[in-house]
């Protein structure tokens, strides 16, 4: 006799809370890397252009510096992005996986996109001066090796530059898309049963969301990065490099002021852009959803105050690390009105189509067990990697 | 039926293999590129060989590029595009073995950084700590394909998982250690053939011969356990499974006999070749090797859907969604009633459009009418009755097609509606 239920009737790997608590925490590890990924290059071209215009080389260093590490961040994100897929998905994925069918060619865009942008990141990185002999050579035709000869050639700006501008139109149509996937979800009338929707076309161009939440998205991934930047030249200037440290921090606070200032304009757009009966859970609706979000906006302004102290302060190191914590509560508290919000807009979600709408069993705690383990060891084994470069680049300095 | 499908005909089985055939060939190379590069690190330090540090330096960017960039965005790729194609498969992925995917994701995160750590630390991170960086993405990466094996022998050979509903019975199954040995060989195999790759251009000619040498080393080894591995899974695959992986005058048939004889070959041609006269393999003889293993490699990866083939795990879920223990009640009430996302709930008076929405929702993600697998082209010269009588019977007409699933109202509804289609094209 079978005991494993059919697909309908799958039940979830663990209760429904316990599954939102660690969609929430997977989530929040994402969307870090993910707001940086989109942020950094925008930052590159901004501090670039500002450096050009005043010929402040301090500046451009800083340009150089967001540059590098975008490769390392578009990466970070892709990795940290699996984990609230899979996890949204056995939570969502009766509204998510037939969304993102009725939109599946630009879906399927994400691919060359992602490879667009992660290609583009990393050459600015691993990019050689001159015409050295490279391991790389033997694998490319003559053609292609002497193109990438002459593009070496012609100096680090420029090709540098390009390709920033690459990353981030291809970071911004990503951005995009997923936008416009989580807009389609609450979409039930155009992907449903019964809708009569063409195939694999269908975007939510006319959606009252669809701009305030692109503009929110951006906002937030500048103000992130620029909370980045800050904390980067804080470490400098801590480090004793107080001119680039300095110039660093002042370009991070301002851009992370200026975001999350605009933030609350668009904040409030977003908010009301949504169907009455989901705005209304933010104003008293729903007395936890109400305080997670106000708490979450006004930990975002302790932050940017915390931010402007310390591009003030002699010592700013103190507090920009202060701000960390108050940075991190305000987008755990963010992730989780989004959750709230999300599941909201779910419940319209024909019945038929709902897949989630099955009495949770108890699972097994083995394999969350070892799930769990896994994650340890490799904590440690992270940790340890991260502590042995560190210690070497303390040697070498 | 729970699910919807992506109008998207035939495009669904094609995009997928290429994206899991790519992700495979970055993956391997991870795994056995690695494992060479560490210990050619051990090397050089041993011998202080400084034109060889050179080299892995160089060669870790490569490395980085492959294992990061391209397994990375692919691997986002594969889940992309299966919630499109198969939207089911990602629920039993998510729900079934989703702490399994944990496990896979805390494993990618660590070769990630191990990846950018190593490349960032010559000359930085201490020679010791720097090789165990290098250690810790080996037993990453071979454990990642521990447990992506587990997981593939899953769908493959369920064991008596479908019964008892624990994953360790699903995981730990009949063909988990043999193809466990194919993966291992394949990443061998690989890592080998891109280092030798990489290094027919390196200089002097002492470390170039050393690279070669101990890149046709581990190549070796890769093609002659690939065999071993073929022929063991071959041999304690179920009856089923094996017929449709060797069924007479097939692709896979072909493939399977192909991919055994050019392994033989190649462990043949390595040993007298670059493994005993490094200093005659040239950067064209080394790629052509390199597009040979590419040619075992997938055929090794066809062989394995080949074999899988119409389930997506035998007895719980076919490739196109339908649990096989639904038959029986399919075929009392029919179908197209109890489709979530069907636009025609009943064969009406004209059958055509109920025919139609049975191909959308049972045959279009394997099947485009005229195109990829054309379902015109296989019933070309049949007529009605033909058609019915074979759609009756599609598990055995084919070993790699699931059972129709509906009442024998809907089949000839299905059959009138290919018939037409087939009429159609011919105009």
């Amino acid at each position: 006799m079978s005991q494993v239920p059919g697909i309908a009737h799958m039940p979830l790997p663990v209760a429904p809370d316990q599954l939102r608590g660690m969609y929430l925490f997977a989530y929040l590890v994402y969307l870090i890397p993910m707001n940086l990924a989109l942020g950094f290059p925008l930052l590159t071209l901004m501090a670039e252009a500002v450096g050009q215009g005043k010929g402040d080389t301090t500046l451009r260093r800083v340009a150089t510096w967001l540059a590098r590490r975008t490769a390392g961040v578009v990466v970070l994100a892709m990795v940290a992005g699996l984990p609230p897929y899979l996890l949204g998905m056995a939570l969502h994925g009766n509204a998510a996986l037939p969304a993102a069918q009725r939109m599946g060619w630009l879906w399927l865009a994400l691919i060359p996109l992602c490879f667009v942008a992660c290609g583009a990141a990393f050459w600015v990185p691993l990019r050689r001066r001159g015409t050295e002999p490279s391991t790389l050579r033997p694998f490319l035709p003559d053609i292609v090796e002497s193109y990438l000869l002459a593009f070496r050639r012609r100096g680090l700006e420029r090709p540098g530059l390009l390709l920033t501008i690459v990353a981030a139109a291809a970071l911004l149509g990503i951005g995009f898309i997923f936008i416009a996937h989580a807009i389609l979800m609450g979409r039930p009338d155009l992907w449903g049963p019964g809708a009569d929707a063409a195939a694999g076309t269908v975007l939510p161009l006319g959606d009252s969301q669809l701009l305030p939440r692109l503009l929110h998205t951006l906002l937030g991934a500048l103000a992130l990065s620029g909370f980045a930047v800050a904390w980067h030249g804080a470490e400098r200037v801590a480090d004793g490099e107080s001119a680039y440290g300095r110039t660093a921090l002042r370009f991070g606070v301002l851009w992370f002021a200026i975001a999350t200032g605009l933030q609350m304009l668009a904040g409030p757009w977003f908010l009301f852009s949504l169907k009455p009966e989901v705005t209304r859970l933010f104003l008293g609706g729903s007395a936890s959803t109400t305080l997670w979000l106000w708490t979450g906006a006004g930990a975002s302004i302790v932050a940017v105050l915390l931010a402007a102290i310390a591009a003030a302060a002699p010592e700013p190191r103190q507090y920009v690390w202060g701000a960390a914590p108050v940075l991190l509560f305000s987008l755990g508290a963010m992730t989780t009105v989004r959750l709230a919000a999300r599941e909201a807009v779910l419940q319209r979600v024909p019945a038929e189509a709902g897949l989630l709408r099955i009495p949770p069993q108890a699972a097994p705690p083995g394999p969350l067990l070892l799930a769990l383990v896994a994650g340890g060891v490799a904590a440690a084994a992270i940790g340890y990697m991260l502590w042995a470069a560190a210690a070497g680049r303390r040697r070498a300095a | 039926m729970s699910f919807s499908v992506w109008d998207a005909p035939g495009l669904a089985a094609p995009l997928k293999s290429v994206l899991v055939f790519l992700f495979a060939i970055g993956g391997y190379f991870a795994a056995g590129g690695s494992l060479l590069m560490v210990l050619l690190e051990h090397k050089a330090h041993r011998e202080g060989n400084q034109p060889l540090l050179s080299f892995l330096q160089d060669w870790s960017r490569f490395f980085l590029l492959m294992t990061v960039v391209i397994c990375a965005v692919i691997g986002v790729g594969i889940w992309l595009v299966l919630g499109l194609t198969e939207p089911w498969a990602v629920m039993v992925h998510a729900r079934v073995l989703g702490w399994v995917w944990g496990v896979v994701w805390a494993l990618a995160v660590v070769q990630v950084s191990a990846a950018l750590l190593y490349y960032s630390g010559w000359g930085v991170t201490a020679p010791g700590h720097h090789l165990a960086t290098a250690w810790i993405f080996v037993a990453a990466a071979w454990l990642t394909l521990f447990a992506l094996n587990g997981i593939l022998a899953f769908m493959l050979t369920p064991g008596t998982w479908v019964a008892t509903g624990r994953l360790a019975d699903g995981f730990f199954n009949d063909t988990f250690n043999a193809g466990l040995l194919i993966h291992t060989a394949l990443a061998l195999l690989l890592g080998g053939l891109f280092t030798m790759v990489g290094a027919t251009e390196t200089e002097p000619p002492r470390v170039r011969h050393t690279l070669i040498r101990g890149a046709a080393g581990f190549a070796l080894v890769g093609s002659g356990l690939l065999p071993a591995g073929t022929g063991w899974q071959a041999a304690i695959l179920p009856p089923a499974a094996r017929e449709a992986l060797l069924a007479p005058g097939s692709l896979s048939l072909v493939l399977f006999y192909g991919a055994l004889a050019l392994a033989i070959v190649m462990f043949l041609f390595i040993a007298a070749g670059p493994l005993n006269r490094p200093e005659g393999c040239t950067r064209s003889l080394a790629l052509l090797l390199l597009i040979l293993g590419f040619g075992v490699t997938f055929a090794s990866e066809w062989n394995g859907e080949a074999a899988r083939l119409p389930h997506l795990i035998p007895g719980f879920l076919e490739v196109n969604g339908l649990d096989p223990r639904d038959l029986p009640r399919y075929r009392a009430e029919g179908f197209l009633p109890g489709a979530a996302y069907a636009r025609v709930r009943r064969v009406g008076r004209d059958p055509l459009p109920a025919g139609r929405e049975l191909f959308r929702l049972q045959c279009q993600g394997c099947h485009a009418v005229r195109g990829y697998n054309s379902v015109v082209r296989l019933i070309q010269g049949w007529d009605v009755a033909t058609i019915d009588h074979q759609l009756g019977r599609l598990e055995a007409l084919r070993g790699s097609m699931p059972a129709f699933a509906g009442s024998s109202e809907e089949r000839h509804a299905l059959a009138e509606w290919l018939a037409a289609s087939g009429k159609e094209s011919r105009k």
